[in-house]
This record gives structure tokens, sequence and C-alpha cells, in this order.
């Protein structure tokens, strides 16, 4: 029951999470920032103005992505099978990247490519990182994965290659050339706006959500351990974001593959050895 | 109560566009946007995107290269929307008024809500500027707002307007209607 | 039984023949009427719940042995015509290695001819799929520049070749396994030579030399087979050589199967084959020829040890990793096609060489559904060519404009490669479990696994990059949409139509959920797209920054420097080198 409510309230909580966020790199900044629920001042305010779209079919796709990934997050949530649902994600992820390419957009196109190539950083490590559930549990099934014990110490490695995904996957500094505002004025999601774009600021929300339940797995049953784990990695994931730097988008794939995939490969051979 | 048309002024996202300034206003504006005077407390953003943005805040005496690209924006905003006019150049041209090159402020263009004095504009009047703007979208209608000059015919489809060619290009005809 | 098995294997010759006699009208009626028994048998087949096996007659292996020596004798005859060294030097040297074993072949006999699950399995894609490129060929070849004569002998040639692939998939006799091998070669070599110019004779000569390494292999495998186990029959080694430490033959046959699935550094002949006619790659690419080395290696991995097994799959992951790699930097759309088909074959050959009923299932799966992916995506690729006349990704812009239900089946059939719920991201799912599971009894295992995760994560990047070009604004966009001739469209669109319905086959492996919820996504998103109508909202330009022109888009580009590529060809044959070595010495 707490889970399909969790599942239906995704976006809500994903939004509430992003009101936190910016409060706390506010205050990490030495200012006061937002109130909690601008982002959902920000919904109304969206939902209100006067509509405009280019053409029907790139609207619908990013309506599909939101429609998608709130899918992704209710098998991930209610216990279906890992590397499932990290397929399944690829899938909001094409959608997202569909909607980039059918318009002819420069910025548009760009941002849809560097969606595609980030991917090739982040999805690999995804993929390892069920593969490590797999040896540690038995099985891709989640139900095991959150009824059996905390992994976070077997898999430090691959923690930290997470953490890196989840740089890249949230749009933060140093990694957010997929989505860079001042460069290429958020790639994707340029061309909404009004109530249309709101799917892709609520897909934004959700994506937050799967990034941190993700990162809860790590924890298993034990619910202290998963509390602060994911408070630690919020404050983290926030605090490398105020401190760096945006880094080249062919930078980001030497040090992702380099690192991530690196890691999380160690990791894996790791545990058949130890 | 609850009312959409109260967020209005709760959350204002802005696009920043130079048209020829010396750069004096844009870094006030940086400087409002940063920690120090921290223009987000009010929920504004810089998008950098027109089409997601509700103010248009606009530096420089509008020089004759920029005139169209101003225009442009302008109609790809959704209505409502307000314009901000940082600095006496892009009020009336300030020290480059009169010049071959240069259109003597803004608003010959497209119609300006707030006007904001100074070279350059201090950040607290830049602030307190768009304060002012954001208590005048609540006023404001959804219909289509028309530039004052460069504006062709809005076209009616079956059921939709089409924006696309609104924004017209130096030398056409101005089809004001 | 066995009167529908012998049907299915002699009724195409016998099409082939009518082709050649028929005139143009009767033809294409015969072709369709004999692809549509074919698959009415393929389908009978399938559903046999039992297995069959038989022996041909004594008399029939004698023109079995002449048909061999006949197939040779042409090979020797084309290296001396078209003045090619390793051609006719391959043939002598076959010659000689034949005339050898099959005189020292054992008297005792089993069955020659062997209906398995497997068999059925490939029956269903070499009839279905070849069929429905046999249809599309009809067309096609009307438009080529040459005589009516040439143009029948194409369509027969077809024919012939499904024969053969029936028939290759069920033989249990290493010697017939053998004829057929050499009479795909055959088939393949006509095919790309069909154009005749200088390119397409030069990688005709090319494909031949290659494929008859892959006969030398087989040959060394049944001379190694009757040296140590005084057989020359699949079951009859694979039982003999089960447990035994000398495993040259089946060494020898994963060499014969590596060339044939062109794996990098064999890759250059199955990419040279894009100079024939469309149909040619298609069928090539999906229900035939490239095919027999997934299932050879199916069928021989149940006598495989644990390190050769390891050794088999590290060539077939690594393969896949790298061929995908390549495919990036290119930008003719077959080559592209080509190398990803090539790294889907190592993909292919890694889960097969793992003998577990599972790694069984998923090679299936794998060789099935990318079969009818593939070939739906070689027949756009030909529509490309014939009806917009582009070859060049780069040209491809602004084609959805003119025709976005014909980019919609392309991003389909992309798609249908990579994502849920479809059949080849079912067997990649499967394969990334097996390997999971494999590790853990073998850690090396996980280089593999690493190799597989990478390059379907490139394949993916690799099919998607392109929509771009699609949607890009085009130089001389102006051309007006025109419907394409209903005789392409409706092979493409079947084998798209296979596609989705085969979704429902993964229901065993999936959960219900699992396979239609993402059908639901995707019928969705088709749904709205279709009747999603947004009235009384504006429409409005794309962000150019404020000016009025559009700029031109590109893709983006990724270079792949050639000497990268040397050393990924020299390190997949020291690794094949090293299968062949390790099954001499252990």
């Amino acid at each position: 029951m707490f889970e399909i409510i969790f599942v239906l309230s995704a976006p809500l909580l994903g939004g509430m999470l992003q009101g936190i966020e910016r409060q706390l790199r506010a205050r990490m900044q030495n200012r006061m920032g937002p109130p909690l629920l601008q982002p959902f001042y920000d919904m109304f305010k969206l939902i209100e103005k006067r509509p405009m779209i280019v053409d029907e079919a790139h609207t619908v796709f990013a309506i599909m992505h939101f429609l998608t990934l709130w899918a992704v997050v209710a098998m991930l949530v209610l216990g279906d099978n890992l590397l499932y649902v990290i397929f399944l994600h690829l899938l909001a992820t094409i959608f997202l990247v569909i909607a980039g390419y059918s318009v002819k957009s420069v910025y548009s196109h760009l941002g849809a490519n560097r969606e595609l190539w980030v991917l090739a950083v982040y999805e690999p490590v995804l993929i390892l990182f069920a593969v490590a559930f797999y040896l540690l549990e038995g099985s891709f099934s989640l139900q095991s994965i959150y009824s059996g014990q905390a992994h976070l110490f077997a898999l430090l490695p691959l923690f930290a290659a997470m953490v890196l995904v989840a740089l890249i996957k949230l749009g933060k500094s140093p990694f957010d050339a997929a989505h860079a505002h001042q460069e290429i004025i958020g790639g994707v999601e340029i061309e909404y706006g009004g109530v249309f774009y709101e799917f892709l600021y609520m897909a934004k929300w959700v994506e937050y959500i799967f990034i941190y339940t993700l990162f809860w797995l790590f924890a298993g049953s034990n619910l202290l351990l998963g509390i602060v784990l994911l408070a630690g990695v919020f404050v983290l994931l926030n605090l490398i974001d105020n401190a760096t730097a945006r880094i080249k988008i062919s930078d980001l794939l030497k040090v992702g593959l380099i690192w991530g995939v690196g890691l999380a490969f160690i990791n894996i051979v790791g545990l058949l050895y130890v | 109560m609850f009312k959409l048309k109260n967020f209005r002024k709760r959350s204002l996202w802005i696009l920043h566009y130079n048209a020829g300034s010396c750069n004096g206003c844009d870094i006030e504006i940086l400087a409002c946007l940063g920690p120090t005077y921290d223009l987000e407390r009010f929920g504004v953003l810089n998008r950098g995107n027109p089409k997601q943005s509700d103010m248009l805040l606009i530096t420089g005496p509008v020089t004759y290269r920029s005139r169209e690209r101003v225009v442009e924006l302008f109609t790809q905003m959704p209505e409502p929307k307000v314009v901000v006019a940082v600095g006496s150049c892009t009020c009336t041209g300030g020290v480059f008024s009169g010049m071959y090159n240069v259109e003597d402020g803004v608003d010959k263009y497209i119609p300006v809500d707030v006007y904001i004095p100074g070279c350059a504009a201090t950040p607290e009047y830049i602030i307190d500027g768009v304060l002012k703007g954001l208590e005048l979208l609540e006023h404001k209608s959804k219909e289509i707002v028309k530039p004052k000059k460069l504006f062709k015919k809005l076209s009616f489809h079956k059921d939709h307007i089409d924006r696309r060619g609104i924004a017209g290009k130096v030398g056409e005809n101005d089809g004001k209607d | 039984m066995a009167v529908l098995l012998n049907l299915i294997f002699f009724l195409p010759p016998v099409l082939a023949a009518a082709m050649l006699r028929l005139p143009p009208e009767r033809r294409n009626y015969t072709a369709v009427a004999g692809v549509g028994i074919l698959t009415l048998f393929a389908v009978m087949l399938f559903f046999l719940p039992f297995e069959v096996r038989f022996a041909f007659p004594e008399a029939l292996h004698l023109l079995f042995w002449a048909a061999d020596i006949a197939v040779i004798g042409f090979f020797a005859y084309a290296g001396l015509r078209h003045r090619s060294m390793p051609v006719l030097l391959l043939a002598l040297a076959q010659m000689a290695l034949y005339l050898g074993v099959a005189g020292s072949a054992p008297a005792e006999k089993t069955a020659d001819i062997v209906l398995n699950e497997t068999a059925r399995y490939m029956f269903l894609i070499i009839n279905g799929v070849g069929g429905a490129i046999i249809i599309y060929a009809l067309h096609y070849i009307q438009s080529e520049a040459v005589q009516q004569r040439r143009k029948n002998g194409f369509i027969a040639l077809l024919f012939f070749f499904v024969g053969v692939m029936n028939m290759i998939v069920a033989a249990n006799s290493i010697e017939l396994f053998f004829l057929l091998f050499e009479l795909t070669t055959l088939c393949s070599y006509l095919l790309i030579k069909f154009r005749q110019d200088a390119q397409s004779v030069e990688n005709a000569k090319r494909a031949l030399w290659m494929n008859q390494l892959g006969g030398l292999a087989i040959l060394a495998a049944m001379a190694a087979s009757l040296t140590a186990y005084e057989t020359i029959y699949f079951d009859t080694l694979l039982s003999r050589a089960n447990g035994a430490a000398w495993l040259l033959p089946l060494a020898f046959l994963a060499l014969a199967a590596f060339v044939k699935a062109a794996l990098i550094p064999f890759n250059s002949w199955l990419l040279g084959a894009m100079v024939a006619p469309t149909p040619v790659s298609a069928i090539l690419h999906s229900a035939t020829m490239v095919k027999i080395a997934p299932f050879l290696i199916l069928k021989i991995s149940g006598g495989f040890d644990a390190t050769l097994s390891f050794l088999v799959a590290l060539v077939g992951s690594f393969v896949f990793m790298t061929a995908s790699l390549f495919a990036l930097s290119k930008d003719y759309f077959k080559e592209v096609l080509g190398y990803s088909t090539i790294g889907l074959l190592g993909l292919m050959i890694a889960l097969a060489a793992i003998a577990d009923p599972l790694a069984h299932k998923a090679a299936l799966f794998l060789i099935c559904f990318h079969a009818v992916a593939k070939g739906a995506l070689f027949l756009q690729a030909g529509i490309l060519e014939k009806h917009y006349g582009v070859k060049y990704i780069s040209q491809i812009r602004g084609l959805a404009d003119r025709n976005p239900l014909f980019v919609a089946m392309i991003a389909l059939a992309f798609g249908a490669l990579t994502l849920p719920p479809f059949g080849v991201f079912l067997g990649k799912f499967m394969a990334i479990e097996l390997f999971s599971q494999q590790m853990q009894s073998h850690p090396l295992f996980s280089v593999v696994l690493l190799f597989s995760v990478l390059g379907s994560v490139v394949l993916t990047l690799l099919y998607f990059r392109l929509l771009s070009n699609f949607y890009a604004k085009s130089a001389q966009s102006a051309g007006e949409g025109t419907a394409v001739d209903k005789r392409y469209f409706f092979p493409a669109a079947g084998l798209l139509a296979v596609l989705l319905a085969g979704a429902v086959l993964s229901f065993g492996t999936l959960g219900i959920t699992q396979v239609l919820l993402p059908l639901l996504l995707l019928g969705t998103a088709g749904a709205l797209v279709l009747l999603f109508r947004a009235k009384h909202i504006d429409r409005t330009k794309t962000y150019h920054c404020g000016e009025k022109e559009q700029a031109v888009l590109a893709n983006s580009y990724f270079d792949f420097e050639s000497r990268y590529m040397k050393r990924a060809q020299v390190l997949a044959l020291v690794l094949m080198a090293a299968i062949v070595a390790g099954g001499w010495y252990v």
C-alpha cells in the first residue's frame, strides 16, 4: 500500500525534493534562496501561460517521456526486475532523444546528440550496477534486494560510480554538458513552452525519484542506513554541483568511461574473487 | 483562495538580451542573480530561452543590427509577458542618442513596461524594476502583444494562430493591424 | 513427415528452375505462391512434435560427391578467369583435402538429416524472411539495367539459396554440411558479382576466397574428426567428444563459423556485398548466409569444454563491441547496418557458445528477431536508394518532412533492435543474465560481460543518432512527398508487423506487465502522434537566437582512428588462433 502511494505521488515528492535542493544550494552559497514550494509555483505559472507549440509530434514525445519515466519508477518501487527497469529507463531516454530530434532546431538536436553520448557513459554503469546485485543476491529481483541485507560496504567503488551517474542524470556540474543551460540552453527542452514544458519539468522530478531509489538499494532492508545514505548523497551531489565548473562533453565521456565504468567493473571483478 | 493567476508573481523566469550594450548593465544584472543580491529568493531564474520566460530584460541602445532580433525574441515569448528596459541607453539611447547606428531606445520597437535608469543601472534599481514588472504581470492579459515595428500580419488558421512569421524583416512593409 | 522435409529442401530449386523459364508476369505470381507454400511448410514443420531423422539413398550421396567436385572445380576456374591467386590456391587446397577426406570416410552411417528444434526455428526465418525479401526483389530487380534473362536468373538464385539454407540447417553429416556451405559461398559469389562492374567483381572475389577459408576449416575439422573420433556426423562427433580433451574438430568448425559470420578481421567480405542490388544485402544479412555461423556454434557448443566455450564467447563479445564502434564512424547507410550485423552476430556467437538451454533459447531469439529487423531495415535501405536516391546518411536530410510514416518505420526497426519488449532486446537481456551466471563459476566471463554491455550501449547510440539526419533541414528538401511503391512497401511493413507480433513470444521469459507495458507506451506514442491535434494553440518558430534564417543541422561526428581498427583486427585474429592452438595442444 505504501509503495503504491509512493509511486502515485512520485512527481510530487520529486518536486518537494527539488524545492529542498534549491534551498540547500542557496544556503551553501550563503543566500536566502527561493521558498520550499518554488517548483510548484513554477508549475502553476507554466500551466497558466498562453500555450505555444512547434508541432504536435514534438509535444507528444515529451509527454511520453514523462509517462514512461513514471512507469519506470513504478516498476522500480513495486519490485520488478532491476535489469528490466534499467532497460525500460532506456526507452524513456529514447523518447526524449526522439523529441529532441523531431524539430528543426539546432540546440534541440545538439541536446539530443549529447543525451545519446552521455547514455554511452551511464548506461553501462547502470547495467553493471544490476549485475553486482545479481552476484550478491542471486537474482535481479528487486523484492529480494529490498528485503536483503545492506551491501553498501561490498559495493563502495560502484557507489562512487553511481554518484557520477547521478551527477550526469540529474544535470549537475561538472557533468551537466547534456543539458547545459548557458551553453546549449537546456538542449532538448528548449522548444517547449507553457503547459507542455511542464511535462519535461515534471519528468526531471521523477528522474530525481528514480536516481535516489537506486541509491536506496545499497541499503537493502536497513531503514536507518538508507535514510542516512540518501541524505548523505543528497548533500554530496549538491556540494559537488556548487563546487565545480562544467567540463566539456568529450572530457565527460573520457572521465565517465574510465572512472565510472572502470570502478563499476573493478567492483564486479572484486565480488567474484572475494 | 487558490487562483492560478496568483502564481504569476511568485515565479518569474527571465530572458536577458543585450541589444548592443557596453556590458555594464549586464554585469549588474548578473550580480543581481548571484549570491549577493539573490533575486532567486523571489523565484526569479535566468532561463535564456524566450519560450519559457515571462520577462524580457533588455540592455543596450538597440543597434541597427540587433533590432530584428529584439522583435523576433519578443514575439517568441508567450503571453502574459513584461519588458523591462535596463539602463539609460535602453530607455532613451543614453550617450549614444542620435547616432547613425543606434535606434534611441527599445520602446520604438516593442512596448516597454518598466524603465530602469542609470549608467550602469545599479543592482538595487534593477531589483526594484524587476519586482515592479512582477506586479504588472498580474494585470496582463493573455492576448497576443504586437511589436510596434517590424510586425507582419497574424495568420489565422482553422483552429490555431500561426506566430511563425509575425516578426518581419527590416525593409518589409509593416502590416499593422 | 520426411516427405514434407524433402519438399522444403527440393521445392526451392524447382521454383528456381521455373523462374528461369517463365515470362515476367507469370514468374511473379509463381514466386509469390511459392513463397507462400514454403512459409506454410515451415510453419507446419515448426509445430511438429517430434524429431525427424533419415538418411539419403546411396545414389544421392554420389550426386553430392560429384557436386562437391564440381563446385570446387568452378572455384578453381573462377580463380583462373579472374586471375585471383588466393581463390585458385584455396580451391586447389580444398580439392586435395576433400579427395583425401572423402576417400577415408568410415563405412558406418547414421542419419544425414536431423530435424530438431533449432532447425525448426531456422526454417521459419529462412522461408518467412527470405520469402519476403524475394517478393521485394521481384519488383526491385526490374529496375536494374540488365537483360530479362539475367533478372530471372537473379530471382532463381535467391530461391536456390533458400533451398540450400533449408538443407544446411538440417544437415547432420559434416560432408553434406561442407557441400552446402560451399554452395552458399557460390550463391553469394554470384549474387555479389551480379552487376559485373569492376568493383562488384573485386568484392565478389574477396567474398569467395574468405568463405573458401571457411570451407577449408570445415574440411580440416572433418579430417581431425576422422583421425580422432572416426566419424563425419555431427551427433556422433559430439557424443564422442563430450568430456574428451582433444577438441580440434570443434575448434576448426568454430573457425569456419567466424569466417561465415564475417567477424572482424573477416568483415570485409560482408561489407563488400553492399555493391550488389539491395535484396542481396538483405538476404545475406538476415535470413541466410551469415546466420549459418551462430547456428553452427549452437550445433556444436554441446561438445565445448569450459575453456573453449569461454574463448569463443570472448571472440564473439569482442567483435560485438568493436564492430559497433567501427560503425559509429561510418556514413554509408548500408555499411552502418553491415557493421551492426557483424556486431550482433558476435553477440549471438558468444551466447551460442554457452552450453545451457537458456543460452540456447536466447541465441535463437536473437537469430530470429535480428533476421526480421535487419531484413526490414535493408528493405528500407533499398527504398531509400531506389525511391529517394540516397545512399549516405548525410544525404537523408529532411526525409521526415517528405514521408513521416517511412521514417517512423525506420525508427521502429531501430527500436526493435534495442528496446523492450522486442525480441532482440530480450536476447540481450538474457545474455546479460547468462554471462553474470557464468561469471560466478568462471570469473573471466566478466570480460565477456563488459564487452557485451558496452557493445549493446554503443549500438543503441549508433542507431538513434542516425535519426537526427531524417529531421535535419536539407539543402534541397523541396522534393514533394510521393508514396512509396506498394510492392516495396508491403514486404517491409510485413516484417515490422511480424516484429510487433513477435513480442508476444517473450511472454514465457518476461512477465505479462513487462511485455505489455512498453507495448502500451509505444502504442500510446503512436496513437497520440496520429490523433493528437492541438486546437487553439499557437504555432511558433524554433529558437535560433533571434536569427531569422535556420541553421543547417548536422549529426555529431565520431572518428575511429584506423590504427585502432588494425589493432582490433590483429587482436581478434590472435584470439581465433588461440582457439585453434588450444584445440591442438590440450
